[in-house]
């Protein structure tokens, strides 16, 4: 299988949130600063969130960018009671490992932080919000040693993986996706905000929005995702 | 629980490797296990750090010819897993061969010290991918502490659907200061050796570990042992602590199982996640006890190791699994090391003895981690 259906998307970059739940918001109409607090949710969503300010940028980030994709109505209840998130990152969690690794030396570690040293967590954080109780992936597409550039070889990986997970019929629905949130620079890294997502399904479903196709890695795999939101 | 039944190709173990607390290679890690033996020893590497546990599963000092930096160990015991392992698969061709590698932080080095490594798997991939010459680019995935097992099914995966023939499966955590202290800081670590499933347990204990096991499409260069199903899921219930229920691994155990096209009467052996913490240990005796509870009074024998080896994080589910193989081979579950009262489920079944096996034709290994991740891999034999 090497394409799938495409049944929602949503971006969170710097500019605001978009989606193809119809909705355009920036960061500057909002007077807000990106990925956003509770009053985000609130404004943009009409939706509570408790602890969204709470939890970590790549989690924030990931969560609006769902809500900007609908996907509490594009994927029923029972639906996302085995639907997989795969999600790629270039920094995972650098800026949560800088913050904590420079607690080390205190008498007391930042430990209230140190679960989200590892992105599996921010993933935790989308599963537990929409229930999604299929396989969790969080897929790493950075080498260090390249610097800030993407290598376009390896840039799509959640969206390959997705597809094999299709193929082999091990789930029928997927919340794939790259996310990578740091407000400062930080480890010789630029600061940086986006989130992109699409919920993708197997080709046989008839009511998508457009088709995932297999990543060559000759261009930006996600492009088509934020054309397809605004 | 039924699955679409899709045309798979068969997935087979090729060969293995393992460098663990117990020193070099996977018969001395399986003796070890096998014989209730532990590899849990007064801190010597990170004992400089303050931290509330004395007892760790650090690679024995001396294991190498020439000392090797903390940071570098990632990378060179990957490497001479990976000898091993290639060394039983019969030095496979490596052109159209491609890397899975699963890790939680990989390299540290340039965040706690001067090195080059931002805790991103993939700087450390590309570099072993580099190191073996595989022709393939390597993926690198972070699932927390079930990163072992889901890196096995994202590679048998890659098999399953005729992508390549062969994959390399490499799992490999140090333990260092920054996975100590927040562990520590969690007030997750038993300042003794860790006790799963016991009365007294008080925490979890951690370990160095790297393994690499070689999956191939071809039957005749298999050990004996095929990759029969995988599956994941998530608990959607918090993100550091189990589903009370334990309804995550319970799914996960079943699906994986399904995909296996096995019933849940099939399973000869389970290797747990077996932590030590408190709720880890209940959640995961109860999602069991509730996944057999429609077939059997008792789920069957089941065993961790974590009390022998230390917790080694992203390479648990890889080293773990390769102690379920050789239960399989072996005909036998060893004791639960640790184990004298058990406080939980007790639908759990735990020996406290070595349980010897009238059949072992089928192993299943979970895990989990933070996120709610779960994993579930089944071997045949």
């Amino acid at each position: 299988m090497k394409s799938a259906t495409i049944l929602g998307c949503g971006i969170v970059d710097e500019t605001g949130i978009a989606g193809t739940r119809g909705i355009t918001a920036t960061w500057s109409n909002l007077d807000m600063v990106a990925p956003g607090t509770a009053k985000t949710m609130r404004t943009v969503f009409d939706k509570e969130d408790a602890t969204f300010r709470r939890i970590d940028l790549l989690a924030r980030a990931l969560i609006l960018a769902c809500e900007a994709a609908d996907l509490e109505n594009v994927l029923t209840v029972e639906q996302r009671q085995d639907t997989a998130i795969c999600v790629e990152t270039d920094l995972g969690a650098l800026a949560t490992d800088v913050n904590f690794a420079a607690s080390l030396g205190d008498e007391c570690v930042h430990a209230g932080i140190f679960p989200y040293s590892l992105t599996s967590t921010s993933l935790g954080e989308l599963a537990l919000r929409y229930k999604l109780r299929g396989p969790t992936i969080s897929m790493s597409v950075r080498d260090d040693a390249t610097g800030s550039e993407r290598d376009p070889a390896l840039a799509g990986e959640s969206l390959r993986e997705t597809l094999r997970m299709l193929a082999c019929g091990d789930v029928k629905h997927v919340v794939a996706g790259v996310v990578d949130a740091m407000l400062e620079p930080a480890a010789g890294k630029p600061a940086i905000m986006r989130a992109v997502v699409t919920i993708v399904a197997a080709p046989e479903h008839s009511s998508g929005i457009g088709t995932l196709e297999w990543p060559d890695g000759s261009s930006d795999p996600f492009a088509q995702f934020i054309s397809m939101c605004r | 629980m039924t699955r679409p039944s899709t045309a798979r190709r068969p997935v087979f173990v090729a060969g293995r490797g393992a460098v663990s607390g117990f020193g070099l290679g996977v018969k001395v890690l399986c003796d070890g296990v096998f014989t209730g033996q532990t590899a849990l020893q007064p801190r010597a590497r990170t004992g400089h750090h303050n931290v509330a546990t004395k007892f760790v599963g650090e690679f024995p000092a001396g294991m190498f010819s020439h000392s090797i930096a903390e940071h570098d160990l990632p990378r060179h015991t990957s490497l001479v897993a990976t000898e091993e392992a290639f060394a039983e698969a019969g030095n496979p061709g490596r052109q159209r061969m491609g890397l899975v590698l699963a890790t939680t932080k990989a390299n540290m080095s340039g965040i706690c010290g001067k090195g080059h490594g931002l805790g991103s798997p993939m700087f450390l991939a590309r570099q072993l991918s580099s190191d073996l010459k595989l022709g393939l680019p390597p993926s690198a995935l972070s699932a927390a502490c079930a990163s072992g097992v889901i890196g096995i099914a994202t590679a048998a995966r890659r098999i399953a659907t005729g992508e390549c023939d062969t994959m390399l499966v490499l799992a490999v955590d140090i333990i260092n200061e920054f996975i100590l202290k927040g562990f520590g800081g969690m007030g997750a670590l038993d300042p003794e050796r860790c006790r799963p499933f016991d009365h007294e347990r008080r925490g979890v204990s951690l370990g160095d570990g790297a393994a690499a096991i070689v999956l191939t499409a071809n039957e005749r260069d298999s050990i004996g042992i095929r990759v029969a199903g995988y599956a994941g899921a998530n608990d959607a219930c918090h993100v550091t602590g189990p589903d009370y229920d334990g309804l995550g691994i319970g799914l996960a155990t079943k699906r994986a199982i399904a995909h296996a096209g096995l019933h849940m009467t099939d399973i000869d052996l389970i290797h747990l996640h077996a932590t030590g913490t408190r709720s880890n240990d209940k959640s995961e005796a109860i999602g069991l006890g509730n996944a057999w509870a429609n077939v059997a009074d008792k789920t069957p024998p089941a065993f961790g190791s974590k009390s022998q080896t230390g917790h080694t994080l992203g390479a648990a589910g890889c080293i773990e699994s390769l102690l379920a193989i050789a239960g399989l081979e072996r005909s036998c579950v060893p004791k639960n090391v640790g184990l004298e009262t058990m406080n939980c489920d007790e639908r759990l079944n735990l020996p406290t003895t070595v349980r010897e096996l009238t059949r072992a034709n089928h192993a299943l290994k979970i895990a989990s981690g933070f996120g709610g991740v779960q994993g579930a891999v089944v071997f045949s034999a």
